[in-house]
C-alpha cells in the first residue's frame, strides 16, 4: 500500500472508525457483537462470505450475486444506491460501506437512529487483506477462514514477473482502470509495469485511441465477457497495433472483475503472462 | 373565486394526508401509533420529516420564483436563473475532485456556499452600478450561469466514476433524510423567508415600473434589488446545498396561480404561490418514493415531468 | 435672455445632457431656471433632448455634468436620496413599464407608497378627497377593478397620469402625457395641469404648441442645435420662436 493511498482513504475511515468502531467495539461489541448486516456493495458481499461471516448480512444491494447464496439475501436498493427505508426494514446494526458505496448523508442519518457503520475501501488487493484481517479480528478473532488463508499464501508466493500493460475497461470508446481500481493493483503486484502517467489519478480514464496507439506495452488486458466482444476487442488490438509486438489477453471477467479474494484465488490462471519474457 | 379555493383546500388536505403513505417499505395504518413497529419509526422518523422539508422547500422556491418574475418583469425567471445553483455545484465538485469530500460532508457545503457567495457578491456589484437595470440584471446572471456550468461540465467530463454516486444526482435535484429537528428548522427559516417577502411586496411593484418611477416613490432601486438578492440568493444557495437544483417548481407555480387564483396583488400571489409551491413539491416527492420502490427517483426527474407540461399548459392559457 | 426670478423653484446651472460623455446634446451648457406654481412646456423637434433634459431635472445620468438644483436644497438633484427624490419629484415616461396583471386601483394606490408604507390600505380623508376627484375627472370609474392588460392604451395612460398627479410632489414630470388621448380628453387633461399649479409646478414635455400657447406659463424650447428659449410664454409669443424650431408651421 502506498503512503499516497494510506493518505487518501485515511480521513474517511479514520472518521468512520473513530466515531463508529472505537467508542462502540469498546462497549457494545464486547457485549453484544451486530448480528444483522446489511451491506451496501455485491464485492463487500461477497468478501463476507469469503470470510464466514455471510450468515450475518441481512441486507444487500442489486447485483449481489456472488456467491450463490448472496442471491437470495434480501434487496435493499440498486447497485450503489441503498434505500433508507429498506435498509430500516431489515432492522440492521451494522451497516456496510465500501469507497464506491459510501455515501455520508445517509450513514449519518442511520447513525442518529442509532445504527453504526463500517467503511472499507476495497480499491486494492492490500485493501482487500487489510480490510478481511480488520473484519475477522473483530468478529472471528483467531478463526481465519481457509479462504483467506489460501488467498494470502497465493499472493505472497506469487511469481513476479517482468511486463508492461494497459489494463482495459471497455474497449469502444477507449476507458482504462486506473491507479485505484483492484485491478490495476492486482497487475501491478504482478510485476506489471503500468505504463499510466504518476499524475493520473481518476478510477477509470476516458482515453483517446492516439494514446494507446502510441504506447508500447508488452500486454494488453482487457475483460472477456462474452465470445462477441472478446472478438471485437481483439480486432481492435490489431488496429492499434498491426505489427503484433503487443499480446492482447483476455481476462475471465467473472474471475477477476471483482475486488474480493475470488481472484486471488485464480492467480495461478494467470500465470502464462510474461512467459516468454523472464 | 370562493369555489375555486374550497375545491382547492380539499385538494390540499388529500395531498397532505396522502403523501405520508408514499414510500418504499409499506405501512400499516396502526402503526403509527404502535411505537414499537418498524412502520411508527419510519413515519414519524422519516416521513413526517421529509414531508415538512418537501413543503418548507417547495413553498420557498415558488415564493423566490415569483418574487424574481416580478423583479425582473420575466415570466420565464425562476430561482436558479442568476447561477446561484451552478456556483455551488462548483464549488461541491471541486471538493470532491480537488479534496476527496464526497457531497454531504461540511467541507463539501462549505465550498458550495462560498462559491455561492462569491457569485452573490458580484451579482450585488452589478446590481448597485449605474449601469444596472432589471434587464440587464438577469442577462449578467444568465451571462454568469452559463460560465460556471460550463466550468462544471469541463471538470465533470474528466471525473467519470465518482460522479455517478456523488455530483450527478445533485443536478437532478434530491431531498435528503432529515431529523424532525432540521426539518422544523427549515419550516421555520422558510415561513421567515415568506414574511419577508410578503411585507416588502409592495417594493416589487414599484420596481416593476422602472428605475426612474421607483426613485420618485422613495425607493432606491440599486439597494433594494440587493436587498432582495442578497436574501434570495442566500436561500437558494442553502436549498441547493441540501437538495440540489430542483426544476420547475419555482418557475411554473407562480404562473399556475395567475392562472388558477387570479391574485390580485403581489402580496396575494407570494402566498399563494408557498403553498401551492409546497403541496406540488411534496407530491413529487411522494411519487418519487413510491413510483418504482425500492428506487428513489431524484425529486426533480418528477418536478420536471409533471411541470414541464403544466408550464405549457399555464402558456397556452395565458394567451 | 429670461427674467431671473428671486423666487425660482429649480435652477438649471451648467447643465449638459446626453447619454454618454463622448455624444452630449449640447455643446455649450444650458443655464436657466423655473419658478414656482407654472405650468412649463418643454418643446422641440424629435432629437433634440426634451425627455433627457426632463430626466435631467430629477437627477436621472442623462445629466453628464453641471447640476439641477432646487430652493432651499443642498447640493445638485443628481447627489439626491431617493428618499428626498420622492417629495419633490413624480414623473411619467414616456412608455410606461407595467405589470399587465396588476388591477387598476392597485396602480394608483402605488402612488401612496410613500406615505402608507408597506401595509396601511387607509388613506388621510384629503388624500381620498384628492383621488375621488381625479378619479371623476379622468373618467376612471368604470376601469377600478380591470386588470391593466384589459384598458386600452388610452385609458392605460390616464391611469398612470392620474398615478403620477396623485403623488404628493411639489413638482410633477411629465413626459408626453397627452400622447395616446383623444382630443376632448385631452382638453379636460390640459385643464387638470392648470388646476394643479396652484399648489405645485408642472413641467410637461409635449407636440401640442396650441395648448401650450393657451394654457402654459413658460416655455423651454429646444432644437438640435441646442436651448433656443427659456422664458416666458408672452415672450414666446412675441420672438416668434415657434418659427424657429418648426419652419414648417405657419
Amino acid at each position: 500500500m502506498k503512503a499516497s493511498d494510506l493518505t487518501r482513504s485515511m480521513p474517511q475511515s479514520l472518521i468512520g472508525l473513530v466515531f463508529t468502531v472505537m467508542p462502540l467495539s469498546l462497549s457494545l461489541w464486547a457485549l453484544e457483537p451486530p448480528k444483522r448486516w446489511v451491506s451496501t456493495s455485491p464485492q463487500l458481499t461477497e468478501l463476507l462470505f469469503q470470510l464466514d461471516l455471510g450468515e450475518k448480512v441481512v441486507g444487500t444491494t442489486d447485483q449481489s450475486d456472488y456467491p450463490s447464496a448472496a442471491r437470495k439475501i434480501r434487496r435493499v436498493g440498486r447497485l450503489f444506491a441503498p434505500n433508507l427505508e429498506a435498509i430500516l426494514s431489515c432492522a440492521p446494526d451494522l451497516v456496510l460501506w465500501d469507497s464506491s458505496s459510501f455515501d455520508p448523508t445517509l450513514e449519518s442519518r442511520l447513525f442518529s437512529m442509532g445504527i453504526p457503520s463500517l467503511k472499507f475501501p476495497l480499491d486494492s488487493v492490500e485493501s482487500v487483506f487489510a480490510a478481511s484481517r480488520r473484519l475477522i479480528q473483530e468478529f472471528r478473532p483467531g478463526k481465519k477462514p481457509d479462504v483467506l488463508i489460501r488467498a494470502e499464501i497465493e499472493w505472497d508466493l506469487r511469481r513476479k514477473r517482468n511486463f508492461s500493460f494497459i489494463a482495459l475497461a471497455w474497449a469502444d470508446p477507449p476507458m482504462v482502470f486506473g491507479k485505484k481500481t483492484f485491478l490495476f493493483s492486482l497487475l501491478e503486484g504482478l510485476g506489471g509495469n503500468s505504463i499510466l502517467p504518476a499524475r493520473w489519478n481518476t478510477q477509470y480514464l476516458k482515453v483517446s485511441e492516439e494514446w494507446i496507439m502510441a504506447q508500447n506495452p508488452t500486454h494488453l488486458f482487457y475483460l472477456k465477457h462474452d465470445a462477441l466482444s472478446a472478438f471485437a476487442t481483439k480486432e481492435q488490438c490489431k488496429k492499434w497495433w498491426p505489427n503484433q509486438t503487443v499480446e492482447c489477453v483476455g481476462i475471465d471477467a467473472e474471475k477477476f472483475a471483482r475486488a474480493s479474494l475470488t481472484p486471488l484465488l485464480f492467480l495461478s490462471t494467470l500465470d502464462f503472462i510474461g512467459k516468454n519474457k523472464q | 373565486m370562493n369555489k375555486n379555493f374550497s375545491t382547492f383546500a380539499f385538494i390540499a388536505v388529500l395531498i397532505l394526508a396522502a403523501v405520508p403513505w408514499m414510500g418504499a417499505e409499506p405501512i400499516l395504518f396502526g402503526d403509527i401509533f404502535n411505537s414499537q413497529t418498524l412502520g411508527h419509526r419510519i413515519f414519524w422518523e422519516l416521513r413526517m420529516p421529509r414531508l415538512l422539508m418537501t413543503l418548507a422547500l417547495g413553498g420557498v422556491l415558488a415564493s423566490i420564483g415569483t418574487t424574481y418574475q416580478g423583479l425582473f418583469r420575466n415570466p420565464l425567471s425562476d430561482p436558479y436563473i442568476l447561477g446561484i445553483s451552478s456556483a455551488v455545484l462548483l464549488g461541491v465538485v471541486v471538493a470532491e475532485i480537488g479534496f476527496n469530500q464526497k457531497v454531504g460532508t461540511p467541507i463539501s457545503f462549505v465550498f458550495g456556499m462560498l462559491s455561492a457567495l462569491s457569485l452573490i457578491f458580484i451579482l450585488m456589484s452589478f446590481s448597485s452600478s449605474l449601469l444596472a437595470s432589471s434587464d440587464r440584471l438577469i442577462l449578467f446572471g444568465m451571462g454568469a450561469n452559463f460560465i460556471l456550468s460550463s466550468l462544471l461540465f469541463l471538470l465533470l467530463s474528466f471525473q467519470t466514476q465518482s460522479v455517478g454516486g456523488g455530483t450527478l444526482k445533485w443536478f437532478f435535484g434530491f431531498l435528503p433524510w432529515l431529523k424532525r429537528g432540521d426539518a422544523l428548522f427549515f419550516l421555520g427559516v422558510s415561513l421567515l423567508v415568506l414574511a419577508t417577502l410578503v411585507i416588502f411586496a409592495r417594493l416589487i411593484d414599484a420596481l416593476r415600473m422602472g428605475d426612474s418611477v421607483a426613485r420618485t416613490l422613495g425607493i432606491s432601486p440599486g439597494g433594494t434589488r440587493n436587498c432582495f438578492l442578497l436574501l434570495t440568493s442566500l436561500v437558494v444557495a442553502l436549498t441547493v446545498s441540501f437538495s440540489g437544483t430542483i426544476g420547475f417548481v419555482g418557475l411554473v407555480v407562480p404562473q399556475l396561480c395567475l392562472i388558477l387564483f387570479r391574485p390580485a396583488s403581489t402580496r396575494v400571489l407570494l402566498l399563494q404561490s408557498f403553498g401551492l409551491g409546497a403541496l406540488f413539491l411534496s407530491l413529487a416527492d411522494g411519487i418519487s418514493r413510491a413510483l418504482l420502490p425500492p428506487f428513489e427517483f431524484p425529486v426533480g426527474v418528477i418536478t420536471t415531468l409533471i411541470g414541464g407540461p403544466l408550464f405549457l399548459f399555464t402558456l397556452w392559457r395565458r394567451s | 435672455m429670461e427674467k431671473i426670478v428671486n423666487s425660482s423653484l429649480i435652477k438649471i446651472e451648467d447643465l449638459v445632457i446626453g447619454f454618454t460623455k463622448e455624444t452630449p446634446l449640447n455643446a455649450s451648457p444650458w443655464n436657466f431656471e423655473i419658478p414656482e406654481s407654472e405650468l412649463v412646456a418643454i418643446i422641440g423637434p424629435n432629437g433634440s433632448g426634451k425627455t433627457s433634459l426632463l430626466r435631467a431635472l430629477m437627477g436621472e445620468p442623462t445629466g453628464l455634468s453641471g447640476g439641477v438644483f432646487l430652493k432651499e436644497e443642498q447640493g445638485p438633484v443628481k447627489e439626491w436620496s431617493s428618499q428626498k427624490i420622492c417629495r419633490y419629484f413624480s414623473y411619467l415616461p414616456q412608455e410606461s413599464q407595467f405589470d399587465p396583471l396588476q388591477l387598476t386601483k392597485h396602480q394608483l394606490g402605488l402612488a401612496f407608497l410613500p406615505t402608507l408604507g408597506f401595509f396601511r390600505t387607509k388613506v388621510t380623508p384629503l388624500e381620498r378627497e384628492r383621488l375621488e376627484f381625479l378619479i371623476k375627472e379622468s373618467g376612471l370609474d368604470p376601469f377600478l377593478n380591470k386588470r391593466l392588460q384589459e384598458l386600452s392604451s388610452g385609458e392605460r395612460q390616464k391611469v398612470f397620469l392620474v398615478r403620477t398627479l396623485l403623488q404628493n410632489s411639489k413638482i410633477v414630470l411629465l413626459d408626453e402625457p397627452t400622447n395616446h388621448l383623444d382630443p376632448d380628453v385631452q382638453e379636460t387633461i390640459w385643464g387638470l395641469f392648470k388646476n394643479e399649479i396652484k399648489t405645485r409646478t408642472v413641467v410637461v414635455t409635449t407636440h401640442d404648441l396650441a395648448q401650450v400657447e393657451r394654457h402654459c406659463d413658460r416655455v423651454v424650447a429646444l432644437s438640435k442645435e441646442g436651448l433656443v428659449f427659456a422664458g416666458s410664454v408672452s415672450d414666446y409669443k412675441s420672438q416668434g420662436i415657434k418659427r424657429r424650431i418648426f419652419p414648417l408651421i405657419d
